[in-house]
């Protein structure tokens, strides 16, 4: 019996993939709250009503076993804690808090227009909906972390030399230490932002400033970019784009082009680029510069004849009809039997 | 009956090996059973995920449809009378939930809420398959958006899951007369459309 042809339509399906899927149904099959989220979302919502507010807590769950003796979280007046298991919440405009295991957070503000958690061990995570009249911070320490609208993470940890790490995965932030008042670090994605005992007293590199003589942020000496790697963000980008993220996705082929122009991954990424901005961003420029840098960088052959054709399609939709020909005839030479052969030759008029 | 979701890639065993059986974990996930309902979802997502993609080839798309799908499939485990039939029942589930969102996605093109996008044909269609299945694919998905959701779905189900017109019917809950109409219109359309 012959090969079903379904075999040769199939998404990519890996193991992080399948477990996302699963969180989110799981999350979505709770009927209601255990017990004790309950208790947690009345104070919560007490709380809030109490300051005029409208934030609460929702559907929160629990991402260790989900039974058995597995210690889990305690809450006493909006107070986070985790002892074995890590605990994610929703808040209710969307953004998702994830604070690791042997963890805690106090909630100290939560109202509509500023949320304010303070993290006093251990290590959170968040994926911040950006609201523009809603304040987002993070106190650990003695260290403030103002969210824009971003996903990043803080980790503290205490004993004779504390220590607080911020790192951004998307977005920026803003870092303020009491150990340097009035310098605000901007720590962008990519980038790690790190205070340590050998930081408490840091060189006079960056001259404090006051709040009112304030240039443009700028970063503290402890800052320490790190650059992700041609693979991570290549592999970033594709689970963007599957999670529907198109301008997610460019952004992370866009910084791969940028940062590692060698990369044996760079001309499929601009490629790839150049499909996003056309197909769902609408920026023809955009998708133009990025079909043509993938055909300069020498792309398979399979690929540079759909970039080429891609071309003089969205040549034709500029209106552009000298480019357009030109990039007809470049593919009509290279390709005269091609797949597109047929669609190419009616784009650009009739010259 | 010839299942569905029964084309590679194959359902996930346990890590114990073959993993106790549809029906069992049908039962134990009816009772209530958090792990069973974690097990069939393993056990059968990328299966789902594949018959998704085929019908709604976007990415974004597909893990929302496999999504509703399991979940409406948990929610209505009770209605299911033969639990080994787990498999054949999903597929059911993921292809009229496909329909829906197709016909919702259309009135929102249809309303300017959407933009009407082509299907990658270059990008759905594997590079590995033989010429002949290529062509046959290719053309297939190129018709797609063109075609009403009977239609496609319908003209999926027989060109690229190779299913007989009875199973067609069967996972569309529509009658044999009725499918054999919504083929004959799309194979017609397939027709003409790879004429050269």
């Amino acid at each position: 019996m012959s090969t079903p042809p379904n075999r040769y339509v199939q998404p990519e399906v890996g193991e992080a993939r399948v477990d996302r899927l699963w969180q989110n149904v799981s999350q979505r099959l709770e009927p209601r709250p255990s017990r004790v989220w309950r208790g947690v979302m009345l104070g919560t919502a007490l709380s809030a009503a109490a300051a005029g507010g409208a934030f609460w807590l929702k559907l929160p769950s629990f991402t260790g076993p989900s039974s058995g003796s597995a210690e889990r979280a305690v809450l006493a007046d909006a107070k986070l804690e985790t002892k074995s298991d890590e605990l994610s919440v929703t808040l209710g405009d969307g953004s998702s808090v994830k604070l690791a295991s042997q963890s805690e957070v106090q909630v100290q503000s939560g109202q509509a227009s500023s949320i304010s958690l303070q993290l006093s061990r251990g290590a959170l995570w968040c994926d911040v909906t950006h609201r523009e009249e809603r304040k987002f911070r993070v106190v650990a320490g003695d260290v403030e972390v103002r969210v824009v609208g971003t996903q990043f993470s803080v980790k503290s940890s205490a004993g004779p030399s504390p220590r607080v790490e911020v790192s951004v995965t998307r977005g920026v932030v803003e870092v303020v230490s009491a150990r340097r008042p009035g310098i605000v670090a901007r720590v962008a994605a990519g980038q790690s932002w790190i205070q340590d005992g050998e930081s408490a007293a840091p060189k006079p590199e960056v001259a404090p400033q006051s709040s009112e003589s304030a240039k443009p942020d700028v970063p503290l000496p402890s800052a320490q970019p790190v650059v992700p790697s041609g693979r991570e963000l290549f592999e970033k980008a594709g689970e963007s784009r599957r999670a529907g993220d198109a301008a997610g996705a460019a952004h992370a082929y866009e910084e791969l082009l940028r940062l590692h122009p060698g990369d044996g991954r760079a001309s499929l990424a601009a490629f790839e680029l150049g499909r996003l901005r056309m197909d769902r961003l609408g920026d023809l420029s955009g998708a133009i510069s990025a079909l043509e840098r993938a055909v300069a960088m020498n792309i398979g052959p399979s690929f540079r004849e759909d970039a080429l054709a891609r071309l003089v399609s969205v040549y034709a939709s500029q209106g552009n009809l000298a480019a357009c020909r030109r990039a007809r005839d470049r593919y009509a030479s290279s390709y005269p039997a091609g797949v597109h052969a047929a669609a190419v030759a009616t784009r650009c008029g009739s010259h | 009956m010839k299942e569905l979701l029964s084309h590679s890639p194959q359902p996930q065993p346990t890590r114990s090996g073959a993993g106790p059986s549809d029906a069992a974990l049908v039962l134990a996930a009816r009772a209530g059973e958090e792990w069973a309902r974690e097990a069939l979802f393993r056990r059968y997502a990328r299966l789902a995920l594949g018959l998704a993609y085929r019908i709604l080839p976007r990415d974004a798309d597909v893990d929302d449809l496999v999504q509703d799908s399991f979940l409406a499939a948990f929610e209505r485990l009770d209605r299911l009378s033969n639990p080994q039939a787990f498999q054949a029942w999903l597929s059911s589930i993921v292809v009229r939930t496909a329909g829906k969102r197709l016909r919702r996605r259309r009135l929102q093109i249809r309303l300017g809420l959407l933009r009407s996008e082509p299907i990658d044909v270059d990008q759905v269609v594997s590079r590995s398959a033989p010429p002949d299945v290529a062509v046959e694919l290719r053309a297939v998905y190129g018709l797609l958006e063109k075609l009403s959701v009977e239609e496609r779905i319908a003209l999926v189900l027989r060109r690229v899951e190779r299913l007989e017109i009875p199973e067609i019917a069967e996972q569309m809950g529509l009658s044999s007369s009725t499918v054999k109409r919504r083929l004959n219109a799309a194979e017609a359309r397939l027709e003409r459309a790879v004429e050269p």
